[in-house]
Order: C-alpha cells, then structure tokens, then sequence
C-alpha cells in the first residue's frame, strides 16, 4: 500500500462533473474547439483557487439504495442471507418503498433467533424482562442507528415500547421498538449535520460517526464495522491520519472488491440501460452465434470479474485495466478468443496471455463487446457513445427525435453492406452528423469484435471485409486510431480518462456529483490517480479530501 | 374507527373475460352488489400503455405513407367520418363496450412538445403526459433529470375525492413491464410513483389488514405494534425534519406522507374477504399483466380506493404470432423502425411484418385494459342501478401517438365510463380543424390539448377549475363537446 502525498494544489479549473453539462451544445461546439479539449467542462469551465480553506459543495441528504439497506440488514443483524424487499431508488421515496421498509423489519423480526448474539439479550417471546429493553436500545439501538444513542433517544423508543406494550404482551413492545429502530430516520437515510469549524457555521466538519458512514457506505455499501465505529468513537476519525489508516484498511478488505466489482459491472452497462437488456437477457442470432447461450454469459462475467480483480484490485492500475492482456478463460472463452492450447473443457480455468494484436484490456473483452452489440451485429453507435461518456465523461446530450435507435445490420435498400456502411449512410444527415463524427470514428475500432466479443476478420453478419480504422475526436489525445487496441492505449494514456474515472468514485463517495466547489478536493485526488492509476490510492484520497469530510450548510 | 363493510362475488369475478382462465383464486363475495351501491361513489382510472401507439402523426402533419414511414393510423376509428364510435384495429378487444367508450382525437400535450430542446423526449412527455406540467430537474437540466413539477391528474382527484368519500388507500397503481423511460404518475413535484409491479407484493400491500369480519386477536395485536411502531416514526422523523435543510425536508416530507397513507390504511377496517393463493412469482408478462388487472378490479370492489392506475412498459410480446418476424424485439427500437418501413424507407420489405407484430402487441394491451373494464363493469356488481365502470371514468391513453417520431401531437385518448352516466358515451371526436370537411385529411391543427381535456375531467369530479397545468395551454376551460 502505497501513502498519498498530501500535494498542494493552488487552483483548478472548475469541473464539470459527470453528467452535468447541457450536452447537444457540448456536443457540437466540441468538434475542433481546442478550447474544449480542456477537459470536462470544456471552454466555459473557469478556474477556482485551492488557497482559501476548506471548499465543498453542498449536498442533498442521502438514502441508502436497495443495496445497502440489504447489505445494512445483513450486517447489522447477521442474516447472511437476508434477501431485502426495499427496492425504491427514486429521489423522494415512494408508499411502495416505506411499505417495503416495514415488510423488510417485520420478516427481519420473524428470524430474530438468528441474529447475532448481543443485539437483543433476551427471548423477546418469553417473560417480561424489564432489562431487556433497555438493553436492545444500547446494543441494537446505537449499532442501527449508526451513531451515539442521545437521552432524547432512549426517551423515544422507551415510549415506543411502552406504547404497544400496554394493553399487549412483552413481546408487542419489543416487536415495536425492534421495527422502528429498523425503520427509522438514522437508519434508512444518511443524515449529516457535522460540527462548526472554527466558530463558522457555512461549512461543517463531519463528526466521527459521520464520517464512519460515509466511508463505509463509499468503500462497502454497507454499515461501518466495529472496528470502524470503535475508531469513531475513539474520535480517531477526527484526523487525516485516522481517515487514511481506515481507509487503507477498509480497500483491503473484501467488501471493498464487492463494490469495486458492482461499480464496475455499472460503469460498462453489464446490468443494462434503458436502451439494453443486462447481458443475462440478451439473444443472439442462433445462426450467426450458435456458441452463445446463458453458460457463456456465466463464463463472460466470471471472465469479467477475474480480469477487474487482477487488474485493479491486486496491485494493478488504470492503465493496466485497459492494456492487460491477461485473461481468465475456460474452453469456451479460450475458442472465443482464439487462444491455442487453452483449457481442455469449461471446467478449468487458466490465465492466459491474449494476442497482442486483437486483445488489449477491459474494452476488448468479451462480456462489455456482447452488451455492445445487438442480436446481429457489433454496434459502432453504442460503443462509440459508451467510450466518449463512459470513459471521457463527455456527454453528447439527448439524441434528437429522428434518432433511430434500431439496430443495425447492414440490410439497407436491398442492399447487404457491413455494418460500418450504413452507419455512414444513416447518420450522414445534418441533424445527425455533428455527434456521429465524434461516435462513429470511435466506434469503428471496435468492429473487429462481433456480436459476442469474437474477433472477425469478416464481419460475421454480412461476410465482408472489417475496417476498423478510427479516430479519437473531442477529447485530450485527439488523433487517428487503427483499431480499439490503438483506441484502448490512447485511453490509457488520456488524463480526461483518468480523471473521469476518478470522479466516478467521487460519486459514489458523496452520493452525487461533485460540485465546483468541490473542484479542489476532486483535483487533488485526480492528480495523484493521473501520476500511478492506481485505485487503492484514489479510494484513499478522496477518503481525506475536504469534499468527502466536510459539508456545507445550504441555508 | 370505522367499519366499512365490503363485499364482491367471487364466482362473478372468476369468470374474467372472453371466458379465460383467471389465475387468482379470489374472493369469497357475500352478495351480488358492490360496497358502494347507492350509486353516488365515483372513481378514476387511467390505463397508461408506454411507447405510443400506431400512428401517423409526424407532429404538425400526418403522414400520407408515400415515404419511409407506414402513414397508417390504427388507433382511430374504423369509420372516422361518423360521430359514433365505431372501433378500430387496436381497439377490438374493447369491442364489446363500444358503447361506453369515448375516443377523442386532436388532443396535444402542449406542454410535453414545449419542453426541452425539441418537442417530444420520452422523459419529457412521460412526466407531463398526465400532468400537463412543467418540467424540473432532479439535478442537471438533460432529459434524463426531467421530472413533472406538478401532480398527475390521478393523484389530484385522489386528493379531491379523500374529502368527500372514504377508502383506506388513495390510490393503487400497478405496473406491467419496465417503464424504463419513467412513470408518468405524480404525487407532486419530482415525487415519482412507480407502482406495483409484483402481484404478490401488491396484493400483500393493498389487501393488508383485511379481513372477512370482525378482527382476531392477533390481528389486533399485530394492528397495536403497527400503530406504535408509525407512532414513533412519526415522532423520528418529525425531529429530524426540524433540524435539516429545506430542501431535505421535501424528503422526509414524503417519508411522513407515506407514513400518514399506512396509518390510515390501519385504522379504516375493511371487510372483504382478499384473494387467496396469489402466486408469489408469475411465470410470464402475461399472466403477471392480468394477475395486476385483477387486483386492480378487486381493490377497487372492495372499496379500498377510488383511483387506481395502470401502466404497461414499452415491452416485447413474445406469445404473439409474429413476434421476431421483424427482427426487431418490440419496444424502443422496434417504434423506431416505422420511420423506416414505408414504401421508399430502407427497411420496406419489413413493412407487413412490423405491421403485423406492432397491431398484436398494441392489442395485447388493450386485452389488459379490457380486463380492468370487463371487471368494473359487471352487471352482477350494481350500485345505484349503474355498473362500477359506469361510476367510473377510465382514461386510457399513451406519452407519443407516433413513438416513432416521439410526437405528442394528437396523444392517443380513450374513455371510459361515463362518472355517473356524465359523460355521453359511444361517441368519437376530432378535434382536428380540418378534418371538418375531410376525415381522412393528412393536414393538421387543434387548439385542445391535455390542459382542457383535465379540466374537463375534473370537472366530473366536482373541481370546477378554468385552468389544470402549465401555461402552454392555447385556451383555458374544457373541452369543446366533451360530455356530448
């Protein structure tokens, strides 16, 4: 594990995070505007100092999503296998979602016998036990509420329980008190109040607890730990070094491979969009890819995991997550990827090198070139626009109401083209062109992997010859490109890239995009991201960034 | 407390439509009428069927089908020269209650084509298409942010009939599919309702706490632990909301409101016998479609709500004859393709099969709106010698006539019901000026727009408003000649 160096950073320009830029606009005013290869935020994008104490954003108060609370649940209580309901990930929580909240407590409930020992010291089914529920406010209620238990709160859930035990048996009571603890404020939302610094109230220091949250939830999706609330409580968590040595920890821990993972999966549409299916639901054409069926999925995704694994969590970096060559195959992704010798069946699995020529890390393998794709064919659209918003961040904006989203297959007016062909011909309108001449030429460097990831001289669905010379357009390392192992160097080697994918984490660290005021936190930790890609490094500054552990009052 | 007592027919409602199998075993009813049987109980229902319908609206025009586009209109009406409704292609599963239909056509949502870079984003028109709202932002301005400002109209004669009529819920929605592209059901500004889309979990949620009679002991134990457990949520949240930001508060605002909702849904006892049985995982879209159509009737028989909708996403109909025969799955892309399928289009040889895959699909859809109608209107469940449909307005419609071209122009707008025989039914109206002299004219230009259309609506309801939305409305007031 490498320390970061706390490095000053006197200004920056302003970032414009992700998904915040009004994008038809940026789209176009993009194409050969220098003054837009700047960088995310491009020409407007003004520069703020870094010289005038702690800067950040302000922010909305956060819900855990589907995945922590079940996580949450899970860890909370023991329930390995706690299977959440709660599903509501809208803004503004929906009757669905309390409804789901109160079924998740009162199943949770239903299986108390398994919970972890302490939580409740005592059978709430058997004799009165006065003790008991004072007993369950310490132990459960400080552990679910993520913070120290207040008189204010012990008054509160002392009355709860009174209250439905009158009239009840003890178990009514301490079923009442169980569920709303399991349903309460501290436990399905993030609320964040931090202490004035320095007499100053307009911007907070998080408390110890708070910042145990925000770690947790950043690196595990899930509740701090008891070493992670011990260190809170400790009021260790107060200074840079309490932080850093956490987080070090905690990006060591398996959990944080969990959510590496998951974040991963996101970021290359693994799950699906709005305009895809997950990668689980797709078909292909039987005639064209008779291979492909839900077992190469399975393989593809336990490819995928292996790959991400290696190549950033063990000691791997940015660049080698997009240039490694190494793959994890059994039989069947061994033929796919034409790899001689490999594995005899699908049983075992090996690392194997790929073919320089054809193979070069994350964006050339198989399960992210298959959700791509489309049932016939390999897709230059969607692989063009993932590549320019996914790993730039540039956004090209909502496509325009003539856009046509039908996948295309070559078959255009009788006529058999490839692929590449009538892209040309559909996005050649006015209307079209200004955005497809920033999409296409990156996307045809992937056209050598068809449908499935499979590597096609000739394109698999027309038999004709594959062209996939490209270019980089709009970006930091602008330029013509042979193919996506030419593309997937030239990301490798593009700060925007990194930056962008250092933001992402900033995201998942805040709960939203980072605001300008956060600029200086976001630039401080892309600095030293940009200069070793390497992610254990960046968890751990954006960990220590002002951003990430102070807030600012909105009003 | 209060008691209402609530009654169904179980035979009645097994009995479904066209003779199909239903697969809930449901409701063990006491007698043949309705809870609400003086006949003064009205509801509202909106069938929302996502991704348009066959259309050729091109936006200020209508195509000719000469192009690359199929120039055909199966939504409207096989006679549109007549004033008396005579069903369509799409609608034909409807067939037998033409006489308690009203098509309108020449409707626009004139604030969904006002919004955003050009007239007609799915996101844009989703949020606006029952709210004739304007748009904000949940965080930056790009379609993928928009969100209504302003409840839909479900939710506003929810609001409005809490005052005057009783129910445990203030509505129930249902969702058929992904919507991936929103809901178009708001309870307020940026306050989104999805809907159920599991029909265990819907029945499990909307049929809780009732009961057949008279509560069991454990029932009100379980009702005690309930209420005190909302209670000290209540009082959780209560204290938090005095110490955040305004704009936090919006949130544990609609925490408490939901709270509030479960709260009275505890202390209204209902008494209906709730289904039994309902399968925890149905085994394909169209079984779980019709299985949320039936709680849906069920819910409303049961008097548990007076509103209640449901939307069908953009979905692929697999069980249908020529599903694939396009190559294209239904949904998203496959509304696409009827830009390019038309006599001159790149995709032409594909016309009869787009054609033949997308009228099965839509019909499908009105098979599940049908089911909803077939069930609020049977004559074994009267109140006050009207059928529920007959209490009942349904509104069934769509955020594009043609997803194709993403037009908002001429929505797709079907009723229902009548609100108390309101309404004169069997009718169809255009509003296109000049269709005056040529039905069929592929000219284009209406002055109405969703705007009048939910005055008018709540109008029925007793909300005598001038004016329902944003400000893009061309004239304030209903609709012209809309209760015939």
């Amino acid at each position: 594990m490498k320390k970061i160096e706390n490095r000053a950073v006197k200004s920056v320009r302003r970032v414009a995070p992700l998904f915040m830029t009004s994008m038809l606009a940026a789209c176009i005013g993009i194409i050969g505007d220098d003054a837009g290869t700047d960088g995310p935020g491009g020409p407007d994008a003004g520069t703020q100092s870094c010289d005038g104490g702690v800067q950040v954003g302000t922010r909305g108060m956060r819900r855990l999503t589907p995945l922590q609370f079940q996580n949450t649940m899970r860890e909370l209580l023991g329930l390995d296998d706690f299977v959440a309901g709660f599903s509501d990930r809208e803004l503004l929580i929906t009757e669905t979602g309390v409804r789901q909240l109160r079924a998740d407590a009162e199943y949770a409930i239903t299986r108390i016998d398994a919970w972890k020992p302490g939580l409740v010291p005592c059978d709430i089914y058997g004799a009165e036990d006065d003790a008991c529920v004072d007993g369950t406010i310490e132990a459960l209620g400080a552990r679910a509420l993520r913070r120290p238990i207040s008189e204010e709160d012990r008054v509160w859930l002392r009355e709860v329980y009174q209250s439905a035990r009158t009239g009840n048996d003890f178990s009514a009571g301490m079923e009442a008190l169980i569920g709303t603890l399991l349903q309460s404020s501290s436990f399905v939302y993030l609320p964040e109040f931090g202490l004035p610094v320095d007499g100053h109230d307009a911007v907070r220091k998080l408390t110890d607890h708070e910042v145990a949250n925000r770690l947790s939830y950043f690196l595990w999706d899930s509740m701090p730990d008891d070493a992670l609330l011990a260190a809170a409580e400790a009021g260790e968590l107060s200074s840079l070094e309490g932080v850093r040595a956490q987080a070090e920890r905690m990006a060591l821990d398996p959990r944080a491979e969990a959510k590496l993972q998951s974040v991963v999966y996101g970021w290359l549409e693994i799950d699906g969009t709005i305009i895809h299916e997950p990668i689980e639901a797709l078909s292909r054409d039987e005639a064209l890819y008779p291979e492909f069926d839900a077992q190469l999925v399975e393989d593809m995704k336990t490819e995928l995991r292996a790959f991400v694994r290696r190549a950033l969590f063990e000691d791997g970096s940015f660049e080698e997550l997009l240039t490694s060559r190494e793959a994890y195959v059994n039989k069947s992704l061994a033929d796919l990827y034409g790899v001689e010798n490999g594995p005899a069946d699908d049983a075992t699995w090996t690392w194997v090198t790929l073919d320089a020529e054809r193979y070069s890390g994350l964006l050339t393998r198989a399960a992210f070139m298959t959700v791509q794709a489309s049932r016939m064919a390999q897709s230059p659209i969607r692989r063009g626009v993932w590549v320019y918003e996914q790993a730039f961040c540039s956004e090209l904006g909502t496509p325009p109401p003539n856009a046509n989203d039908v996948p295309v297959d070559g078959q255009h007016d009788g006529e058999q083209l490839t692929v590449r062909e009538e892209v040309e011909i559909i996005t050649a309108g006015d209307g079209c062109s200004s955005c497809h001449s920033i999409i296409n030429p990156i996307g045809y460097a992937f056209e050598h992997y068809d449908a499935i990831g499979r590597w096609q001289e000739n394109e698999v669905s027309s038999g004709l010859p594959i062209d996939s010379a490209g270019a980089l357009k709009g970006t930091d390392v602008d330029g013509d490109v042979a193919d996506a192992v030419a593309l997937s160097a030239r990301l490798a080697d593009s700060g925007r890239a990194k930056d962008c994918f250092a933001e992402r984490w900033f995201v998942q660290a805040l709960g939203a995009a980072p605001s300008k005021e956060d600029s200086c936190s976001v630039a401080q930790a892309e600095l030293g991201f940009a200069e070793r890609g390497d992610l254990t490094d960046l968890f751990v500054a954006i960990a220590v960034s002002d951003a990430f552990r102070y807030l600012a009052t909105p009003d | 407390m209060r008691t209402v007592k609530k009654h169904s027919n179980r035979r009645a409602f097994l009995r479904g439509m066209a003779g199909s199998v239903l697969l809930l075993p449901l409701l063990e009813y006491t007698h043949g009428e309705s809870w609400a049987a003086d006949g003064t109980h009205l509801r509202f229902i909106t069938g929302f069927s996502h991704g348009g319908t066959i259309s050729n609206q091109t936006g200020a025009g209508k195509d000719a089908g000469n192009g690359a586009h199929h120039g055909v209109d199966l939504w409207r009406p096989s006679d549109p020269s007549s004033s008396v409704l005579q069903l369509g292609p799409i609608h034909q599963p409807l067939k037998p209650w033409e006489q308690k239909l009203t098509l309108f056509e020449s409707i626009d949502n004139r604030t969904g084509k006002a919004q955003g870079s050009y007239a007609g984003g799915h996101r844009y028109c989703n949020s606006t298409a029952l709210t004739a709202a304007d748009i904000v932002y949940e965080g930056s301005q790009t379609e993928q942010n928009a969100r209504s400002s302003a409840p839909s109209i479900d939710q506003v004669i929810s609001a409005h009939l809490a005052g005057t009529q009783s129910a445990s819920l203030p509505h129930a929605t249902f969702r058929v599919g992904s919507t991936a592209y929103g809901s178009p059901y708001y309870r307020g500004a940026k306050d989104r309702i999805n809907g159920f889309d599991d029909p265990l979990e819907a029945f499990n949620f909307i049929f809780d706490g009732v009961s057949t009679g008279e509560p069991t002991p454990e029932e009100l134990r379980r009702k005690a632990v309930r209420q005190s457990t909302l209670d000290g949520l209540a009082d959780d949240y209560r204290r938090l909301r005095q110490r955040i930001s305004n704009s936090d508060r919006q949130v544990i605002d609609a925490h408490l409101d939901h709270l509030s909702a479960l709260e009275n849904q505890l202390n209204v006892q209902v008494a209906c016998t709730p289904p039994e049985n309902v399968p925890s995982n149905p085994s394909g879209l169209r079984e779980r479609a019709d299985l949320l159509a039936d709680i849906l009737v069920a819910t409303i028989r049961c008097g548990l709500t007076d509103v209640a909708n449901i939307q069908i996403g953009d979905v692929d109909t697999p069980w249908t004859t020529h599903a694939g025969a396009s190559g294209m799955g239904v949904g998203h892309s496959f509304g696409h393709m009827a830009r390019d399928i038309g006599p001159n289009g790149p995709k032409a040889d594909k016309y009869q099969a787009w054609m033949d895959q997308a009228l099965e699909n839509r019909q499908w859809r009105m098979e599940v709106f049908a089911r909803v109608i077939a069930g609020l209107d049977d004559p074994n469940f009267l109140e006050g010698g009207n059928t529920i449909l007959d209490n009942s307005l349904m509104l069934m419609t769509s955020e594009f006539s043609a997803a194709s071209k993403h037009s908002s122009y001429n929505q797709p707008i079907l009723l229902a019901g009548s609100a108390g025989k309101q309404v004169q039914t069997g009718r169809y109206v255009n509003y296109n000026q000049h269709a005056v002299n040529d039905p069929n004219t592929t000219q284009y230009a209406s002055n109405e727009s969703l705007h009048n259309l939910f005055v008018s609506i709540l109008g029925l309801y007793g909300m005598d408003v001038p004016h329902f939305g944003s400000n893009d409305a061309a004239h304030t007031g209903p609709l012209p000649n809309f209760l015939g």
